[in-house]
């Protein structure tokens, strides 16, 4: 029924009813915020990167294919500017020399490190586990996130990663088994 | 069982298996104390991921998403003309502002700038994958081991056709042309195969190529190890499989004991006699056909006699002589009553011989056009089973050029394939070209066919008392399991299979205990572990005293 509301919605958006594309905006924003936070830890980012992910999705609703869910469609196109961000970040730090202007632009965005937003939001607890998280690779961070935070399943975890559903059920498990190996070695550590 | 439970376990705990599985993971949970510490390590990790929240996003979300949209970016808000507002959703608005006020020149300069860095970098990257695969080459060549001077001298190196005699007699002995199939059959690597199956093969074929190698005594202790290993990764009946000690193979037996007329039973086969099973190996029946008639028909060793008819009634069948072949199975049983076992399976031989060439003449048609690695593999997979080894070695020489390009894509197929291909040729005697074959799938380093390729090779090594058979097996215990969501127990088994290789290369218990240590250090109250405690430290203690 929700599936149907929403292909209702980009329905009449695509005949050019505005406000229809702006309630699935209202839907979904929050979902796909929190799915891009917990995967780039940085509150500006997130936010910019959740309106990235519906203005492509704005210009890109006739290729949508009404075969899978559209919130699948809005991870898929999450997950690949997250992805992005997440190698650009790599690449930013693997290089020694940059251009002035380019730092200057960057200084107040790409930092890793949380804003004030995200240090009063997080316990302790929360904190350790976020360390414990930076170090996942890429796929079993995201498999994670979208199956224990945003309840997802299996299968739509597989639509939105592309990968066979075994594979996914396989990352979430290594996933879980590694933070455990991380938090204890951090406890061990006394950290 | 437990193993199963473990790989399902994460989506028992997510809702996501269907309820027959739930109820079979609820029942074993209520039983074993290992995997419900599992399942409560994973909930417990639930409960903490849940400790870590997520800030709301800020209030206005959609308002600032309608800005965007609408191209009124703060700063753009004064400059875009109001037909922007008009054609609004068709048009990228950042492309129009740019053609509308050009690109600032320092944005342009920042971009060219870039354009160069990465121009430089492609180049680099280019450079340097080509230099790579130079080194790889050269050291592809330089590094291949020169198995052509293998000495036939006695007590040490032992000649390919040799080696390979002694691995024909234990294949008559085990029928382990079975195993060839259930080998082949195994899925390629884009459907999961059952680790606890490498195990089963990594110990037994450890356990064979190194049989006859040691005391009697000492081979009983192996065997109740291998069993163990085996049962525990539940395969019970291969653990009944594991051939019991039957005498010591004298390795100097080409002088020492050159079959000497009138010798009995144990007397070591003539000369006449390897040639013979050499050349039905390497697929020369007719060849193999004439002098083994004459060892049946000469004056031999009753051992000689029998061990020649046998052969000769196999070779027959080879030939697609089945009636010929029935006969002297018949005149086999006459003349040797006391071997009535093998008769009996000599003749189900001939019978799966018989199947499976009617299924190879099917299949060779189909693979003449072929482009599908699987079609090959199909016929293979007959020919294996009819023990046609020469023959199935050659059709993959021949797949691996016909299905290039799809090999190509799939370098686990590929892997794979090599893999097959090595331990066809081993069997019909090549030991050495296996060899370098096998060396070819290990560097390929893709999926199972890789790993199985130097769970052989590391076994081939070690029949043919080559060096490096070592490091191959300690390259399978330091296997990644976290990887492949493999068998918590992988490391620790092949780690074991490892140590009990080296018992039987009669290495002191000081030398076993570092590889004791790793499994303690791995699993401490893991059931290998335990069994290494309580079975194999007790009775090296026992032989101490």
């Amino acid at each position: 029924m929700l599936q149907e509301t929403d292909r209702t919605l980009i329905r009449q958006h695509l005949a050019g009813d505005r406000e229809a594309f702006d309630q699935l905006v209202l839907k979904y924003y929050r979902p796909i915020y929190q799915f891009l936070y917990r995967m780039l830890v940085v509150h500006e980012r997130a936010e910019d990167l959740a309106q990235e992910t519906f203005l492509r999705a704005y210009r890109a609703a006739g290729s949508y294919n009404p075969r899978y869910r559209f919130s699948t469609w809005l991870y898929t196109i999450a997950k690949n500017l997250a992805r992005n961000e997440m190698q650009r970040r790599r690449r930013e730090s693997r290089m020694s020399f940059r251009g002035e202007l380019e730092e200057l632009v960057d200084a107040g965005q790409s930092g890793s490190q949380p804003g004030p937003v995200e240090i009063a939001s997080l316990n302790e607890e929360g904190k350790r586990v976020r360390q414990a998280m930076e170090g996942l690779g890429d796929n079993l961070k995201m498999a994670l996130i979208l199956g224990h935070y945003q309840g997802l399943s299996y299968k739509e975890i597989s639509e939105i990663l592309r990968r066979p559903r075994g594979t996914i059920k396989s990352w979430v498990f290594r996933a879980k088994r590694e933070l455990i190996k991380r938090l204890r070695d951090m406890e061990s550590r006394g950290l | 069982m437990c193993l199963k439970i473990l790989r399902n376990l994460e989506a028992f705990l997510h809702g996501e298996v269907v309820d027959e599985v739930a109820q079979l993971i609820d029942i074993h949970l209520g039983q074993c104390q290992r995997c419900r510490n599992e399942a409560n390590r994973l909930r417990k990790m639930d409960r903490i991921l849940d400790q870590n929240p997520c800030p709301e996003p800020e209030s206005g979300f959609l308002e600032r998403f309608q800005r965007r949209r609408d191209g009124r970016r703060p700063g753009h808000l004064m400059v875009v003309p109001s037909r922007m507002e008009t054609e609004g959703i068709e048009e990228d608005s950042s492309e129009s502002l740019k053609k509308i006020y050009g690109v600032p020149a320092d944005v342009e300069r920042m971009r060219q700038r870039r354009l160069k860095g990465w121009l430089v970098r492609w180049i680099v990257v280019a450079s340097a994958c080509i230099l790579i695969f130079w080194f790889l080459e050269q050291t592809a060549t330089e590094k291949s081991p020169d198995f052509s001077k293998l000495p036939v001298a006695l007590g040490g190196l032992i000649a390919p056709e040799e080696g390979a005699y002694l691995e024909e007699g234990r294949f008559l002995v085990l029928s382990s042309e079975e195993a060839a199939i259930l080998r082949i059959l195994r899925p390629r690597d884009g459907v999961p195969i059952d680790p606890q199956q490498v195990v089963a093969i990594a110990s037994l074929s450890l356990v064979q190529s190194l049989m006859g190698r040691c005391s009697p005594e000492r081979y009983a202790n192996i065997r109740e190890d291998v069993a163990f290993l085996l049962k525990l990764t539940g395969r019970e009946k291969s653990a009944q499989s594991v051939p019991k000690f039957s005498r010591r193979i004298d390795w100097s037996w080409p002088t020492a004991h050159a079959q000497q007329p009138g010798s009995e039973e144990g007397a070591l086969p003539s000369e006449s006699l390897r040639a013979a099973s050499a050349s039905f190996l390497r697929g020369q029946y007719p060849e193999a056909l004439d002098e083994l008639t004459r060892l049946v028909e000469g004056r031999n060793s009753r051992a000689t006699r029998s061990s020649a008819a046998l052969l000769r009634a196999r070779t027959l069948a080879a030939l697609r002589r089945y009636g010929e072949a029935r006969r002297a199975s018949r005149e086999f049983l006459e003349a040797f009553p006391e071997r009535r076992d093998i008769a009996s399976w000599l003749r189900s031989r001939i019978a799966v011989i018989e199947g499976e060439d009617l299924k190879i003449g099917i299949q060779e048609v189909k693979v003449a056009h072929s482009v599908d690695p699987l079609d090959w593999l199909r016929l293979v997979q007959h020919q294996l089973a009819a023990g046609r080894y020469a023959e199935a070695s050659d059709v993959l020489a021949r797949a691996r050029v016909h299905c290039r390009s799809a090999l190509e894509q799939d370098p686990k197929g590929f892997a794979w394939m090599l893999y097959l291909q090595g331990w066809a040729l081993a069997r019909s005697g090549r030991s050495a070209t296996s060899l370098s074959v096998l060396d070819q799938a290990v560097r390929t380093g893709a999926g199972m066919g890789s790993l199985l390729a130097r769970i052989e090779q590391a076994c081939r090594l070690a029949t043919l008392d080559q060096p490096g058979w070592q490091e191959h097996l300690k390259a399978l215990g330091e296997i990644d399991a976290s990887q492949e969501n493999w068998a918590q127990e992988l490391p620790s088994l092949l780690q074991f299979a490892l140590a009990l290789h080296l018992e039987l290369r009669g290495k002191s218990p000081d030398e076993l205990k570092i590889h004791w240590q790793g499994i303690f250090s791995r699993d401490p109250e893991g059931p290998v572990a335990e069994h290494v405690r309580k079975v194999v430290m007790k009775r090296h203690s026992g032989e101490g005293r």
